[in-house]
């Protein structure tokens, strides 16, 4: 039967990172609480929906018995996060309940039983590489706010990831734009490989990253799994099957013109008109004169908005409508100081690129009046 | 004085012909039935200008002798149905024997025939219903029957067929079905040149299915199958992400003919209960055999209707065998739908009479719910919400902007996913979600008038269409366009959408799209373009409005409380329907005695 000793605050932590992985809606109950295995040194700590998620944490503990448990994550969580910052005694019985004690405090939570609890099964196959934890950070909060929310097209709901020369090519499209982010790989060697990881364990990714961590995050995709390793913490995930969009043909092969815009002035001003855009489908028209890019945007109810910053032009003059939010949203996103709007026809896809980085596309597609 | 004399042969035969021949479709769905009749493995149907000007149908059955021939065009001359008692045991599909006389009164009609015992084969001619022949020719067994220039006598007639793509649309479907009912037969249809169909006849009912829904899609229906003593039953029914917008596809054979059925549709629907989107039907090909003596056909013209001696039988049978079904294939059928609340039950003759039957109705209405009475009587209070009659006409626009803001109703909750519950000074309203989207989508197609944004996609959506689907779209092309849904041929039976309403953006518009096409398959085009563009702009409100029964959060209430208060009509869905009921204070005061 288990029975270990560790900090409140390790376990605090470990908790509120895996009971992140309970989806709340599984129809199976053990599946809806955290398991828990005193193994060595170590407590592990694993909680998953089965499908999306999977978060695992190992912390360090003073294993008396070994064994396993699971009990309601919740009911675990807001234990643990109220006790005091002292040693935790964990102790399993026989039936399953699990006897928690610190200072002048002791809980029994009833549990279940830990033969009963599913994992992923553990990752085989698979390509591994490592990058750190930053870069991995910029790459997602690049790409995931461009997946779909519409449940009925799953594949859309995820991003891209592919594997192909030595490169880490991420896409996300919700059909509306696509975002691209490539990053150079070393040492995977010559494979390629793509896969589509879902925005609910991206976020949570995104969530758990530190960019400051010294620490790389080491990645392992397998054919129908990923595996995110950041030090003691795990994210698993089913990959959504499916063959993702032919995102190729969605990059523009040519423009006509350019505008180069101050990203801070460009924000600033799309903000200002969205309050006008918001009650016309979130449209601003985008019209240049020579080095001047006027912002226009105008509702029936409302009334008319029209903003205007100093651009540089080249080609002739350019005018196309684009929904505001999906400008912003790529804006938000990048942290350089310009961007670059490549454009052809009114109703052409525009690519847009922060000014002097390479590794990032934005490819949205215009509105339009009819 | 008006002298009565009987109507000339020809006159009548073209008047009953109106009762068989409506359309190309109904020719080729007669002279088809024939050649399975005729012992067929192999029925080849060629089209030219939708059927319009030639339906070719060409089978390699037992054809006929040249006395056969002879009878076949002569009214009510068959060889199915000799007598009374035969009529109870029917089982061939033309057994009212008027569909070539009546066809070779409105069109040019050429048979060409030939037993296969025979050396040599014969030909007939009848055109607007004067019969030439038969003579002597030689030709392959089997029997060929060429309908030329349909409803050239009749012009009333002609002038009311749609475009070619409807009229093809139309046939194709008739073909299809009859595809279903017979898998073991191999059929192929030509419209001008081009192979729309064709099925292997192999006998394996998912061959064909393959074959009208594509391969991927077929891989998603389930087999079903049921044994009993009163009917026995076999098909495919699509699982619960295979579905449409209407019953259309639904394709129920009993004895091997095609049928439309309430009650079977119905019996199809309940077995998948909650599995099943709210206003989704979904898709099937059911084979039900029941004894002749248990069916009566003969209920409609064109057959399409049917009579059982026992429904609720057939009804059971066909829901449990369903639901196994499902639940074999790892769909739930725990999820059933709550039962209706059932009406009540008239009390025993005497017992109640005359006011107190009503008072009692409504005693029951008054215990399901509290607000029955005054609902349905509209007497004092509980009324469809009116907004203020002079909603800011006269103030600037900027200025109504904030007005509306202040009288927005304040959100409260959300009551079975399906309600919003809110507060209008001291009324409480109840918003019905779905029809307030639908509202709010429809101003925002209207309204627009003129100056419509539409969004055009990076990924364009490619939709694989059934042939009647592909040529819905073909007919509507421009109207859909100027709706926003610019949608390019992609091949015989693909679109490709390219751009959506912007007012659809973040909707599920796949879906919006797809029960759009299915529900243009049916939809009787109205001959003005601004009733279709109003028509058209409704049904994509319906579709695009995906609001139906789900979790809304408090912004997402608000906003659409607020884009509802917007519209012109905030109280009423475009069927007539309420979208906001609203309870006065003084109506809740008087229910709490107060």
């Amino acid at each position: 039967m288990l029975k270990l000793a560790c900090p409140q605050h390790a376990l605090l932590e470990g908790v509120q990172i895996v009971s992140r992985g309970v989806s709340g809606r599984s129809t199976q109950p053990v599946q809806n609480n955290v398991y828990l295995e005193g193994r060595g040194r170590e407590l592990r700590l694993v909680a998953t929906d089965l499908e999306y998620l999977s978060l695992e944490a190992l912390l360090e503990a003073n294993v008396l018995e070994e064994g396993a448990t699971t009990v309601p994550a919740r009911i675990l969580s807001e234990v643990a996060s109220a006790l005091p910052n002292e040693e935790v005694a964990l102790e399993a019985d026989e039936t399953h309940g699990m006897n928690i004690r610190c200072g002048r405090s002791r809980y029994e939570i009833r549990g279940l039983s830990a033969a009963d609890f599913t994992m992923l099964p553990p990752l085989e196959q698979a390509v591994r590489f490592e990058m750190p934890q930053g870069q991995l950070e910029t790459i997602l909060a690049r790409t995931v706010f461009a997946t779909s929310r519409d449940e009925t097209r799953p594949i859309l709901t995820g991003a891209l990831f592919r594997i192909a020369e030595e490169r880490l090519e991420v896409v996300a499209t919700d059909t509306y734009r696509l975002a691209l982010q490539t990053a150079p790989l070393e040492g995977v060697g010559d494979v390629t490989r793509s896969a589509i990881v879902s925005r609910r364990a991206l976020t949570e990714l995104a969530r758990i990253l530190d960019g400051d961590s010294p620490d790389p995050v080491q990645v392992a995709i397998g054919d129908s799994q990923v595996e995110f390793r950041l030090g003691k913490v795990t994210l698993g995930s089913r990959l959504i099957e499916g063959q993702f969009v032919n995102y190729a043909k969605v990059i523009p092969a040519s423009y006509e013109r350019r505008i180069i815009a101050n990203i801070k002035e460009l924000s600033a001003a799309l903000h200002r008109a969205l309050i006008v855009a918001r009650e016309d489908a979130n449209r601003v028209v985008l019209k240049t004169e020579g080095g001047t890019l006027k912002i226009t945007a105008s509702s029936q109810d409302v009334g008319h908005a029209e903003e205007s910053i100093p651009v540089t032009l080249e080609g002739d003059d350019a005018e196309i409508a684009f929904n505001a939010r999906y400008l912003l949203d790529m804006l938000d996103a990048v942290n350089t100081t310009e961007v670059v709007m490549e454009l052809s026809g009114p109703l052409n896809s525009g690519a847009i690129k922060p000014v002097g980085d390479d590794t990032y596309l934005y490819v949205l597609m215009p509105m339009q009046i009819l | 004085m008006p002298t009565i004399h009987v109507l000339p042969e020809n006159l009548a035969n073209r008047i009953a012909a109106g009762e068989v021949v409506e359309r190309p479709a109904s020719v080729v769905k007669e002279l088809v039935e024939n050649a399975i009749d005729a012992g067929a493995t192999r029925v080849e149907v060629e089209l030219r200008g939708g059927g319009r000007d030639l339906i070719r149908v060409t089978d390699n059955g037992c054809g006929m002798t040249p006395d056969d021939l002879s009878m076949a065009v002569q009214r009510f001359a068959t060889s199915k149905v000799a007598d009374v008692e035969d009529l109870e045991r029917i089982l061939t599909m033309g057994f009212r024997g008027e569909a070539l006389p009546s066809i070779g009164a409105v069109a040019q009609l050429r048979i060409t025939t030939r037993p296969v015992a025979m050396d040599e084969g014969s030909t007939l001619v009848v055109e607007g219903g004067v019969v030439r022949g038969p003579e002597r020719t030689g030709c392959p067994p089997g029997t060929v029957v060429e309908v030329a220039r349909l409803f050239y006598n009749t012009p009333a007639r002609l002038k009311f067929l749609a475009t070619t793509a409807t009229e093809r649309g139309h046939c194709v479907a008739w073909v299809q079905y009859l595809a279903l009912s017979r898998p073991d037969i191999a059929f192929r249809l030509v419209h001008d040149g081009q192979v729309l169909f064709a099925t292997p006849g192999s006998g394996e009912l998912a061959a064909v299915v393959a074959t009208i829904y594509g391969s991927a899609a077929a891989r998603d229906f389930i087999p079903v199958q049921a044994e009993t003593e009163a009917v026995s039953l076999h098909g495919l029914i699509s699982g619960p992400r295979l579905t449409r917008a209407t019953r259309h596809y639904q394709h129920f054979f009993v004895n091997r003919r095609f049928v439309r059925s309430r009650q079977l549709s119905h019996a199809l629907t309940e077995a998948y209960g909650l599995l099943l989107p709210p206003g989704k039907s979904p898709v099937c090909a059911v084979h039900l055999t029941l004894a002749p003596e248990h069916v009566d056909p003969n209920v409609h013209p064109t057959k399409i209707e049917v009579r059982f001696r026992h429904p609720h039988v057939v009804h059971t049978v066909l829901q449990q065998a369903c639901e196994e079904a499902l639940a074999a294939a790892g769909f739930r059928a725990l999820t059933q739908r709550p039962p209706r609340t059932s009406p009540v039950s008239p009390p025993a003759a005497g017992v109640f009479a005359g006011p107190d039957l009503e008072q009692q109705r409504r005693a029951e209405r008054l215990r399901v719910n509290p607000f029955a009475e005054s609902l349905d009587e509209r007497e004092d209070g509980v009324e469809v919400f009116a907004p203020p009659p002079d909603r800011g006409t006269s103030a600037t626009p900027l200025f109504v902007a904030h007005e509306e803001a202040a009288d927005s109703p304040e959100v409260l909750g959300q009551l079975a996913n399906r309600y919003i519950v809110a507060r209008s000074g001291h009324d409480l309203l109840l918003v019905d979600q779905h029809r307030a989207a639908e509202r709010v989508l429809l101003h925002a197609l209207e309204a627009s008038a003129g100056r419509l944004v539409r969004q055009l996609l990076a990924v364009p959506l490619s939709l694989e269409l059934t042939p009647a689907e592909a040529a819905a779209v073909e007919d509507h092309r421009q109207a859909l366009a100027a709706l926003g849904f610019e949608l390019e041929a992609f091949g015989p039976s693909a679109s490709l959408l390219r751009s959506i309403p912007a007012a659809l953006v973040g909707e599920d518009y796949e879906t919006a799209v797809r029960d759009l096409i299915s529900d243009l398959v049916a939809w009787e085009a109205p001959s003005s373009a601004e009733r279709r563009q109003e028509q058209l702009r409704a049904m994509v409100a319906c579709h695009g409005a995906t609001k139906k029964n789900c979790a809304l959060t408090r912004e997402e209430m608000q906003r659409l409380i607020r884009d509802l208060m917007a519209t012109d009509a905030p109280a009423v869905c475009p069927h007539g329907d309420p979208i906001i009921v609203s309870f006065p204070l003084s109506l809740l005061d008087r229910r709490f005695r107060r």
